[in-house]
């Protein structure tokens, strides 16, 4: 058999054996990958969804980009060790640790973004479109009171919302938008 | 309780409205009308701190998801076989908002000992404007008058609840113009949520890692530390403080030491992010059992597959 590759089929399955359950990597930490979902790209954007809406890329965002990936070069370099290249397991605990932490604090962070509930209502009513002063003063006049709620423009306002949340969650590609109306 | 008891005639004619309810089925607007009358007369007698006994089933926000709440009920038993404390924030964002608050209305009005209705930050005018309960009303009666009269009778709903002088009970969280639950008991609950003050705080608030009082995020109510919940219980002669309000993905999430306990009951919440809910039982030896369920299987709603949490919301 000489000249051939022989695979040690032993120890390859006693790694496929003792293989950790590993997070799906599904975006790239990389600068070079636009945090820009217009471009039709099916990656996720994780996190730091809001700071992206604004400016697509931020000098932060980039900074921040370029120190992850600092620091997870970093990381590797501890990891090669004399196994050649493996990271040890306090390592992958480490990061499994590190990650568990990013998903709460992602997790956090969306949450607070979907409880914008009172800024909402708070900029609606700046730009009143709210019934409640003319209901509480109304109840003399049914016909008038119906008429009013009937053209409110906060219906067509919850109904589009309604309307955009039923198109994303058909869409799981689609970025996160928060459901912050209707459904 | 000055409310007469009801003819059993009319138990007869209740009943029928609550199976057509558990069934999903809406009622008229008369109907609705004359339910919500009698619901405000039990409701006006209530206080501010509602005191409950045990045993009794804690829940938290239901937002229109009516399955969940029949599943819910189908897990922790039927009323009026189990007591049960709902902690507000009966409707919005989930499709069945007007089936679901109808249904806790009428079981409120049928066994008013056997289920206590607090409110939530959701039960008011100007949220539910937004939020989806208007204008599910318009689209299922056609004008807005069954609104007018849900967000009415919500004025009434009592804010806190007290079960067994020690799990002290509550949409939201603390605020920093209460120490004592007698400084709740006093207040005129009657009226839409105001934007600031306690009755405000008391369905915004939220508790949170940093010690103290903290701006919220939400801008309206506080976030409170350890150190404010553990001075409240004491103050008060308290175990716990049971409170909804967030989303927490197992359904519940003790915090502060387990001075406080987050209930969340829409599960798979906005159809969308596939997290569980639970119901708090606390039995009759005080004790305190969590059970956690996830959505029922049903046509006719959107039919999200579970995502991982963190790709939601």
């Amino acid at each position: 058999m000489k000249g051939r590759v022989r695979w040690d089929e032993a120890n390859l399955g006693e790694i496929e054996a003792n293989k950790p359950v590993r997070q799906k990597i599904t975006e790239p930490k990389t600068p070079y990958h636009p945090l820009d979902y217009t471009d039709g790209s099916l990656s996720p954007v994780r996190g730091s969804f809001n700071d992206c809406i604004g400016d697509a890329m931020s000098a932060d965002a980039i900074l921040s980009a370029l120190n992850d990936v600092a620091s997870s070069s970093r990381k590797n370099d501890q990891g090669f060790g004399p196994s050649g290249g493996w990271t040890s397991s306090d390592d992958e605990a480490d990061a499994m640790e590190q990650d568990e932490d990013d998903r709460s604090s992602s997790f956090r962070e969306l949450r607070r973004v979907h409880y914008d509930e009172f800024r909402k209502v708070k900029e609606l009513r700046r730009k009143g479109s709210f019934l409640e002063d003319e209901v509480a003063q109304d109840d003399e006049n049914e016909k008038e009171k119906d008429r009013r709620c009937d053209s409110a423009s906060s219906l067509s306002v919850g109904v589009k919302d309604i309307e955009i949340d039923e198109v994303s969650a058909t869409l799981p590609q689609q970025p996160p938008a928060p459901p912050s109306n209707g459904a | 309780m000055s409310v007469d008891p009801v003819s059993s005639n009319s138990h007869g004619h209740l009943d029928e409205q609550i199976s057509q309810l558990m069934q999903c089925k809406p009622l008229s607007e008369q109907e609705v009308r004359a339910l919500c009358e009698k619901a405000k007369e039990i409701l006006m007698e209530e206080s501010n701190v509602q005191p409950v006994k045990s045993p009794v089933t804690i829940c938290g926000d239901i937002h229109g998801q009516f399955h969940d709440l029949a599943e819910l009920f189908r897990i922790g038993g039927k009323c009026p076989d189990t007591n049960y404390l709902f902690m507000g924030d009966y409707v919005d964002r989930g499709y069945y908002s007007v089936e679901t608050v109808t249904l806790l209305v009428a079981l409120k009005v049928r066994y008013p000992q056997r289920i206590t209705i607090l409110r939530g930050n959701h039960e008011s005018r100007q949220i539910t404007q937004v939020y989806g309960f208007y204008d599910e009303c318009l689209r299922k009666y056609g004008n807005a008058n069954v609104w007018k009269i849900f967000t009415d009778l919500f004025d009434y709903f009592p804010l806190t609840a007290l079960v067994e002088s020690e799990i002290f009970c509550l949409h939201g969280g603390l605020s920093p113009s209460i120490e004592t639950l007698d400084n709740i008991r006093n207040f005129d609950r009657v009226q839409e949520v105001p934007h600031e003050g306690p009755m405000c705080d008391l369905l915004w608030s939220d508790p949170d890692d940093r010690c103290g009082w903290g701006i919220s995020p939400r801008g309206a109510g506080y976030t409170f530390g350890q150190d404010i919940s553990e001075q409240f219980n004491h103050t008060n002669n308290l175990k716990l403080i049971a409170r909804a309000h967030q989303l927490v993905m197992e359904g519940f999430n003790w915090g502060h030491e387990q001075k406080v306990v987050t209930i969340f009951s829409a599960p798979n919440y906005c159809y969308r992010c596939g997290n569980m809910a639970s119901i708090l039982e606390v039995d009759d030896c005080k004790g305190h059992t969590f059970i956690q369920f996830e959505p029922a299987p049903r046509r006719g709603e959107p039919d999200v597959t579970r995502r991982t949490p963190d790709y939601f919301l």
